[in-house]
């Protein structure tokens, strides 16, 4: 037997007692490992045109071409081009970077498929150093348009140059092609069931939030139903408030006791409603979200900082409201890519995304405990009696 | 040898070292307000008279949430007092009338509302020496009756005796913001 300890002397108790010892650290499974979840049974899946958030001209197409290979690589039938085209045309959409529901449930009858992917780019630059930064959701076709599959991708060609610089990318189309091969793992995985739906960013204390509060009549270890609102944009950057709200859905999406509301959803009902929300979420605005999307908390906030470039920086702040309009959590967070770097920009940030998300996932932790299990992406009902 | 005359000398070098860290500033509290009683607070827009266009803004967002932070008193979200401020038709809302502080106060159903002057917000230059600082004064108006109960200024940062004498930035403007909040909130809960 591997684990036996058969020593008479005082030596080989010891090490019997070191073999025992590795045995149960050997056999104990990983601490962050999740729990199997089932396999996303797609099989078709509509490639949406990319929703460009990077406040710059991206090259779409190219990106989109890069998209169809990573979806055919994982299995999937596409369906993209002029059949997604004359399917926006006729429905009237204009906006891709989210889907409603009865465009959802249109996009199963009429194109026949399972899903939908839907990609926002946040940053590009091809030269002098290139530069992505996008997020991706699969969104089910179908009359929930639930959020199946959600990652992303924040790299800069000279995130790690290592020895001598031998690590540095200076063509975009290796970035793309590298990065764009790890998200197609990343779903491969979550197809199959043995990845995690939406897998979170890294947690560093260095971005755990400045100020923060949560009420104490809250629950966070509860299951509950979360609508992110746009975030007011108080920078200088144009759709910079839905980056941010973007990263916190993500984020939210990963806490597996949680069913987040897919944005386009979101979105639709603000308009539906015309609500307008001048100079942030007012309590009226709040109840009205909840009532419409039978969520149990709304998620809103204000960007006030987003600037791109070797050093990003970045400063917003988030708030939760409940069904009774009191705020339950609230966080600012406010960093720079080189906050906690001391000696040859070891743990620096280089892309605004990338901080953006840790920053959000450092919120989150504040706001519902460090959960790293991320389990299946549940049903709304199942959020609800997890709540109950 | 050691002279006598050495131990006054540190401790004025000292004396000068600590003075020049401190912040100014001062305090008022209404004798006659039951503090306990402020439960709800609305946090009003904050007037600007710095050169940063949205300084007070920022300082009105960290003030408003690191109350909220204490848990002591719950703050109304900006979104609601910006909907309240518009459904009265408050034209000026960092000086807000009485009868627009009691008006408001109904409408928002808080018990106090804090408004507030953001002075001084960003890099304050000495010859090559640079830092940033941040000034503002704030104050507490009871709902019901529009009278202040509580104020209090703070000015943080600046220029120390070492960034003179041996450059250096000073802290990031962030950092100096939560401190100036750190003290205003101290002078509201200290008496």
């Amino acid at each position: 037997m591997i684990c036996s300890t058969g020593s008479s002397s005082s030596s080989g108790r010891a090490l019997g007692l070191l073999a025992l010892l590795a045995c149960a650290a050997g056999c104990a499974g990983p601490r962050a490992a999740a729990a199997p979840s089932p396999p996303l049974r797609l099989s078709r899946v509509a490639l949406f045109p990319a929703d460009n958030l990077s406040g710059g001209p991206v090259p779409l197409r190219g990106l989109d071409a890069q998209l169809e290979r990573m979806l055919v690589a994982a299995g999937l039938k596409v369906v993209k081009g002029d059949e997604v085209e004359r399917f926006l045309e006729h429905h009237r959409l204009r906006f891709t970077g989210g889907i409603d529901e009865a465009s959802a449930a249109a996009a199963r009858e009429e194109l026949g498929v399972d899903a939908v992917l839907l990609t926002a780019v946040e940053g590009y630059a091809s030269q002098p150093v290139p530069r992505l930064a996008a997020t991706l959701r699969l969104v089910s076709a179908g009359p929930e348009a639930r959020i199946l599959w959600m990652d992303g991708v924040a790299r800069a060609g000279d995130d790690s140059p290592g020895l001598l610089g031998l690590g540095l990318v200076r063509d975009y189309r290796a970035l793309e092609a590298r990065e764009l091969a790890r998200l197609g793992r990343s779903l491969s995985g979550a197809l199959a069931g043995v990845g995690r739906p939406a897998p979170p960013c890294e947690l560093e204390r260095r971005f755990r939030p400045r100020a923060s509060f949560r009420s104490p009549r809250f629950d966070p270890s509860a299951g509950y139903s979360v609508a992110v609102l746009p975030f007011l944009n108080q920078t200088s950057r144009r759709r910079a408030g839905e980056v941010f709200a973007l990263e916190l859905t993500r984020q939210l999406a990963a806490v597996r006791r949680l069913q987040v509301v897919e944005p386009g959803v979101t979105r639709d009902r603000l308009i539906r409603y015309r609500v307008i929300m001048e100079g942030g979420v007012s309590l009226d605005t709040a109840r009205v979200m909840l009532d419409t999307l039978q969520a149990d908390l709304v998620v809103a906030g204000y960007a006030r900082e987003l600037v791109d470039g070797a050093t990003p920086s970045l400063e917003f702040t988030a708030m939760a409201l409940d069904r009774s309009g009191t705020v339950v959590w609230q966080a600012t967070s406010h960093a720079t890519g080189s906050d906690g770097v001391w000696f040859f920009d070891a743990g620096k940030v280089s892309t605004a995304t990338s901080l953006a998300c840790q920053l959000a996932r450092g919120a989150v932790v504040t706001f519902l405990g460090e959960d790293d299990l991320a389990l299946p992406l549940g049903t709304r009902s199942q959020a609800r009696e997890a709540r109950q | 040898m050691r002279t006598p005359l050495k131990t006054p000398v540190l401790l004025a070098a000292a004396a000068a070292l600590l003075g020049a860290c401190a912040s100014g500033g001062h305090k008022f509290h209404d004798p006659n307000m039951d503090f306990g009683s402020v439960k709800t607070v609305a946090v009003l827009p904050f007037a600007n008279l710095s050169r940063d266009t949205s300084g007070a803004e920022r300082v009105r967002d960290v003030f408003a949430n690191m109350l909220l932070a204490t848990g002591s008193i719950y703050v109304l979200p900006n979104g609601e007092v910006a909907r309240g401020l518009s459904r009265l038709g408050i034209q000026n809302a960092a000086n807000p009338s009485v009868e627009e502080l009691t008006k408001l106060g109904g409408l928002l159903k808080c018990d106090a509302v804090i408004g507030g002057v953001v002075k001084e917000y960003g890099e304050v230059r000495s010859g090559s020496a640079a830092a940033n600082v941040v000034s503002a004064s704030v104050e507490m108006f009871e709902a019901s009756s529009g009278r202040v109960i509580w104020s209090a200024s703070s000015t943080k940062g600046g220029l120390s005796l070492s960034d003179r004498m041996f450059g250096g930035g000073g802290a990031p403007v962030n950092d100096v913001t939560e401190s100036l909040v750190n003290d205003l909130l101290d002078r509201l809960f200290k008496q």
